[in-house]
């Protein structure tokens, strides 16, 4: 008779005495059964957080990018879902984002605070190499770029880039490094950053940006190991 | 793979590169497809603006019926504000669980009450079909033991009712062989020539109770009679001798005023309450090593537990329990038809019944005294079960420090499945005797 007695007792006290614990007025997280792996790359130069959300969920805080910043990928819930950005509860950016499972993308947040523009990248890496990829994105407003990778390799890498544009992927050794950019086609060197070491297992997205004249790079290095 | 699956995998994303290319070759070349694509899209996007309907909080409904100038129903008013309050429904709860678990008691006592009647009718009863005790020797008792009251009828004697637990049980099994044995005597009187006058053999008696012949009368209590000496058909030793002179008028009187043998709820109570009762107060600072889950903020409350305890005997005590505790929780539920294992950590709230047991025979009893707690109660999402051991050290007079380990369990309902948390704490206090 108790077996009985007893969970009756326990499921009529559950359906009572329940306030649901979703909606208890408390901090809280949300990770989705199927989803994709996302990173921020925000560009710009919001002074106050602000709030991500997705399907009604608060994914994301998005702060001030520093000229140096390590990230995480989140998981995100793949599928074609909705993307808002609020600032004090106003949406400044609402949009629809499509996603494959178990795939890694960058969201990159740029042109100012009062319209805001995304951009989303999906990272074409093979996650079992645990490669390092180095990534380059030129907004800044030199039109044509040449960057060059110096290292201990017999063979400098050189690249182009055009106004706007990324590169793709590139694999790289986790060996010391520096980065040479110049303006084309004067090839007048405009910066650059010298002695990096970087370890496997990260994307790294050099930025260039430019602001009355002077070119900064930002570098966003996001581990895609640990998830 | 069809088109409709790999249009459905796109949307939900688990479509792989290979069938991706596939699918825009079909939406290339196929109009019936781009059209479905671009109809699964469509509501897929109002799907997603749409909000879940949330339900209006009562005041403002109330606002909006005031403003139509149309007046509620004080009744509906109460139901809206009061019955279908959250904490209503909480208070209702943990009302209904403490009656369930008194209910329980109670019955397991009255449970325990009947089966050991049972086993006294089994003992009390006779080997050879004989009255081992008569209520003429009830008369006797009550008689002696009380001569100034002159009252013929018998009564219970308190102090036994208070002291002897199993007087009540035996006097119910008694009062069934009273009218038997009573049957007996008042046929072996009549069949006597009696005619002894009943104001002497009243008086003789009374001088023999008050010079304290108390071993003629004694041979009858149910100690000493066995089915040998107190045989009344064998009527030859100067016990029963005694007992005949009983006079007649009396006999009749015990059976015309039977032995009250209805048994009241006090009655069957007051043996159940405890003799030596004390209370003690425990206030107790919980520390957990459990952190809060990734990502979320560290709220770094304050966790206690305050319990009252009424000890029913020096080991035993019941008591009550509130308390404040951190509960990390992680449930999976549906969002817009998409599965999430939602993560939180919620301050909650306790109120809950407790036993405890003082283990007073460890070794260095006076250097501390080991217990057992264990806890059951509710919170706002569900009950909670809390078992805690550890030891009071006395440090002056009636405070204590109190030390132990304790382990929490929550068990919450979310979406129709039943989920649980379990904590293990470290907890530290005062343990005051009133």
């Amino acid at each position: 008779m108790r077996f009985i007695t007893y969970p009756l007792i326990i499921h009529l006290i559950l359906l009572l005495g329940c306030e649901c614990p979703p909606n208890l007025n408390t901090d809280k997280g949300f990770i989705p059964k199927e989803s994709s792996y996302l990173s921020f790359i925000n560009l710009l130069n919001n002074t106050q957080p602000y709030d991500i959300y997705s399907m009604n969920i608060k994914i994301f805080q998005l702060k001030k990018t520093p000229n140096v910043s390590h990230q995480n990928y989140l998981k995100f819930q793949s599928g074609i879902v909705d993307f808002k950005i609020k600032r004090n509860d106003s949406i400044v950016l609402n949009t629809i984002v499509q996603t494959e499972a178990n795939q890694f993308y960058s969201m990159l947040l740029y042109r100012s605070n009062e319209t805001i523009e995304n951009m989303l990248i999906w990272e074409n890496i093979n996650q079992s190499n645990n490669n390092l990829y180095l990534r380059f994105a030129n907004f800044s407003n030199i039109d044509k770029l040449r960057i060059v990778l110096v290292s201990d390799l017999p063979q400098n890498l050189e690249y182009n880039l055009l106004k706007n544009a990324i590169t793709d992927n590139i694999a790289f050794p986790s060996i010391p490094f520096s980065i040479l950019l110049y303006r084309l086609p004067e090839n007048e060197l405009v910066t650059k950053i010298e002695n990096l070491n970087i370890n496997l297992g990260h994307i790294v997205y050099f930025i260039i940006t430019s602001e009355n004249n002077k070119v900064e790079i930002y570098q966003i290095i996001n581990n895609y190991k640990i998830n | 793979m069809n088109k409709q699956n790999l249009i459905m995998d796109f949307i939900d994303g688990k479509i792989d590169p290979e069938n991706k290319d596939i699918l825009f070759e079909h939406l290339f070349y196929d109009e019936a497809a781009r059209e479905e694509f671009t109809q699964q899209i469509q509501i897929l996007l109002k799907l997603n603006q749409a909000f879940k309907p949330l339900p209006v909080p009562s005041y403002v409904t109330n606002n909006i019926y005031h403003t139509l100038g149309i007046k509620q129903s004080s009744l509906i008013n109460l139901w809206q504000n009061v019955v279908q309050s959250r904490y209503t429904k909480f208070g209702l709860a943990l009302a209904l669980f403490l009656l369930i678990t008194l209910s329980i008691f109670y019955f397991g006592q009255l449970y325990n009450q009947y089966k050991s009647m049972g086993q006294n009718e089994i003992t009390h009863s006779s080997k050879n079909n004989f009255p081992l005790v008569s209520s003429s020797e009830m008369y006797f008792n009550n008689l002696h033991s009380n001569t100034t009251n002159m009252n013929t009828k018998t009564q219970l004697n308190q102090s036994n009712i208070k002291y002897n637990h199993n007087y009540l049980i035996s006097l119910a099994n008694y009062s069934i062989l009273l009218n038997s044995i009573d049957n007996y005597y008042k046929n072996q009187y009549s069949n006597q020539s009696n005619t002894t006058n009943f104001q002497s053999i009243t008086s003789n008696h009374l001088q023999n109770s008050s010079t304290n012949e108390t071993n003629e009368t004694q041979i009858l209590s149910k100690e000493k009679a066995t089915p040998n000496t107190f045989n009344p058909l064998s009527f030859s030793n100067s016990s029963t001798a005694k007992i005949t002179n009983l006079p007649l008028n009396l006999v009749y009187s015990t059976q015309n005023n039977p032995v009250n043998t209805t048994l009241s709820l006090n009655d069957l109570i007051s043996p159940l309450l405890p003799k030596d009762y004390r209370f003690e107060i425990n206030l107790l600072n919980i520390i957990t090593q459990t952190a809060t889950p990734n990502g979320l903020k560290n709220t770094g409350i304050n966790q206690f537990d305050f319990n009252t305890l009424y000890y029913l005997n020096s080991s035993n005590a019941i008591g009550l329990n509130v308390g404040y505790e951190n509960f990390p929780q992680e449930f999976t539920r549906t969002i817009q038809g998409k599965q999430f294992l939602q993560i939180q950590s919620p301050n909650l709230i306790y109120m809950g019944i407790s036993y405890r047991y003082n283990y007073f025979q460890a070794p260095f009893g006076g250097a501390f005294i080991p217990y057992f707690d264990l806890t059951i109660g509710g919170t706002q999402v569900g009950p909670i079960i809390k078992g805690q051991i550890g030891a009071n050290i006395p440090i002056w007079n009636l405070i204590a420090l109190n030390i132990g380990l304790h382990n929490s369990m929550l068990i919450y309902n979310v979406e129709n499945k039943i989920y649980s948390t379990n904590k293990f704490n470290f907890v530290y206090g005062l343990n005051i005797k009133l």
